[in-house]
């Protein structure tokens, strides 16, 4: 019982939660001059985005930010180096979520109302660049997880690295033109967050551009320098005392 | 026989922090200026096993045991040395090595806590692509020597310590390794446990084939389980042959007890050098080297009224603390 309580309630409490977001969008939009070129159904638009792409990473890979300096303290993260696969796979793949899942929910019926309501007439190559942008966000998503892993690997104890990802995530919550100059330079390309919801909406909204193919770049390359890094610390394991 | 574990020149050696001063200010000042100094673990390790062994591996806390143990089993890199186990350098070919061994380390639990045993073996079979024929087959033979079939269903969290060993060693064997580490394995249970996971250790040994290599601190555990011993001490091998030649370095000192038939006075006892437990019993140390053993066993039997002797030779544990203190 404990655990179809604990799914059902945590779905409903999360499938609410995220329910309010367009909401505080609505209210930031009324209260103030807005989003410089974004009408407020974009700005609608731009949260659904926000919402489905938050359930999915949080969905897929929640759990590991605590878990990773949990096994790296305790010794722990020995039994993953003794199955047969990739410890990072490993680790990637015990960041399971479920209560996340109320959020995907919530994040994909507000992304078809906003589509619905302004109208869009969703073209076919544009459906295919938008899942394109879908998995090189995850890639670069993953590719900034193993970062994280390969700096709690290195550090050990870091209590605010969690809170300094996070923050670097939360760039990703706001349209690029609310950004200026340098900010805005890394924004696109230097640490395109936008590959996670600003692309995939300008995608929906007929509005490429050249930074697109920098972001994808970038992200693919990061993966790669994630990964070399990644296994010259694994080398470096030193693991815990008995 | 070709060795299954063949290591030569192994050494670690680990960069750790030095902290001069305890306190508040020492504290502030490490973030400052750190020292750093490099201790080395284990060195000039040379070993070899060979198939179907069962090897103790023992020795001291901070010995070395767990070093070794990791780096056989791929976890950690070597600062120096050559390693093949199983045609294997473990660290370079982990993930295809692993595949033929099994490892259990008796302080961090392989199983998924909120769920039954059962779950997580049917996940090891997913990760070890274990077909479905030898999965059951492999299941149901352990399941039956630990006599588990109910426990397997429980959260793992509702189970004891004990039940939760037998299913840590389930998930070890499931998908047939060749050659096994265990570390630890008894930590903590109580001697029915102890004794289930030991002839457990021996049936599968003995019907599969399998190697063990065992580190552990219980010295009853050697004695019944392992043919091998080798022994660690501060990083190096001290000893590394059969429980059989570890005799070879007891001494000819021999405890005898006598039970007595009527309280013996405490000056009579002196008399005979006797250490006396309680009135009615004692027990002198002789060594059996020297010419007089017969007379001085003959004395106290004639001269005391002795109603039960009994003469031990040094056992197993001492030899052993001789070894490593020596």
């Amino acid at each position: 019982m404990e655990f179809r309580a604990d799914f059902i309630l945590g779905v409903f409490s999360t499938f609410t939660f995220s329910c309010t977001i367009p909401l505080v969008q609505f209210l930031i939009y009324t209260r103030t001059s807005g989003y410089p070129d974004w009408s407020f159904a974009q700005i609608l638009l731009f949260s659904a985005m926000l919402l489905f792409w938050s359930g999915i990473t949080e969905t897929a890979f929640g759990e590991i930010k605590y878990s990773i300096q949990d096994k790296v303290k305790t010794g722990s993260f020995d039994r993953l180096l003794v199955l047969p696969y990739p410890a990072i796979i490993m680790i990637l793949t015990k960041g399971f979520n479920y209560r996340s899942f109320g959020t995907i929910l919530a994040g994909a019926i507000a992304l078809v109302y906003s589509i619905l309501n302004l109208g869009i007439v969703v073209q076919w190559w544009q459906i295919l660049l938008f899942f394109c942008f879908l998995v090189i966000g995850l890639l670069f998503y993953i590719s900034l997880l193993i970062l994280y892993c390969t700096l709690c690997l290195a550090i050990v104890n870091m209590m605010r690295l969690k809170d300094i990802f996070d923050k670097l995530v939360s760039f990703s919550f706001y349209p690029a033109e609310i950004f200026g100059g340098v900010f805005k330079f890394f924004y696109l390309i230097i640490i395109p967050v936008a590959v996670w919801i600003y692309f995939p909406v300008q995608i929906l909204l007929h509005r490429l551009d050249i930074y697109m193919l920098y972001a994808m770049l970038i992200s693919i390359l990061l993966l790669f320098l994630s990964l070399v890094l990644w296994n010259l610390r694994i080398k470096k394991y030193t693991s815990a005392g008995g | 026989m070709n060795p299954i574990i063949s290591v030569q020149g192994l050494r670690k050696t680990f960069k750790v922090h030095v902290r001069e001063n305890e306190g508040l200010l020492a504290s502030l000042a490490g973030v400052f200026h750190r020292k750093f100094k490099y201790i080395t673990a284990i060195d000039d390790i040379n070993l070899e096993v060979n198939k179907n062994e069962i090897r103790a591996l023992i020795g001291p806390n901070g010995a070395g045991k767990s070093t070794i143990i990791k780096i056989l089993s791929g976890v950690l890199y070597p600062t120096k040395g050559t390693v093949k186990v199983l045609d294997y350098v473990p660290w370079k070919e982990r993930e295809e090595y692993v595949k033929r061994i099994g490892v259990l380390f008796g302080q961090k639990t392989q199983l998924t806590w909120e769920l039954p045993a059962l779950d997580t073996f049917a996940m090891h079979k997913i990760i070890y692509k274990i077909p479905n024929l030898q999965y059951k087959e492999n299941l149901s033979y352990m399941v039956s020597i630990f006599n588990i079939r109910d426990i397997i269903q429980k959260p793992v969290r509702n189970l004891s310590l004990g039940e939760r060993m037998k299913c840590e060693f389930v998930c070890t064997l499931l998908h047939e390794p060749e050659l096994v580490f265990l570390d630890e394995p008894t930590i903590g249970l109580d001697i029915i446990s102890k004794d289930n996971v030991r002839q457990f250790i021996k049936r599968v040994n003995k019907e599969r084939g399998v190697t063990f290599i065992v580190t552990t601190h219980d010295l009853n555990e050697i004695k019944n389980l392992c043919d091998m011993v080798t022994i660690v001490n501060h990083g190096e091998i001290i000893y590394n042959d059969s429980l059989e030649n570890l005799k070879v370095h007891s001494t000819y000192e021999k405890t005898v007890e006598l039970r007595f038939s009527k309280p013996v006075p405490a000056a009579e006892a002196n008399t005979y050098k006797l250490e006396m437990i309680n009135p009615f019993s004692g027990k002198i140390k002789i060594d059996a080297k020297n010419n007089n053993f017969q007379k001085k066993i003959s004395a106290l039997l004639i001269e005391l009224p002795v109603q039960d002797i009994s003469i031990q030779t040094e056992d197993i544990e001492t030899i052993i603390r001789k070894i490593i203190s020596t």
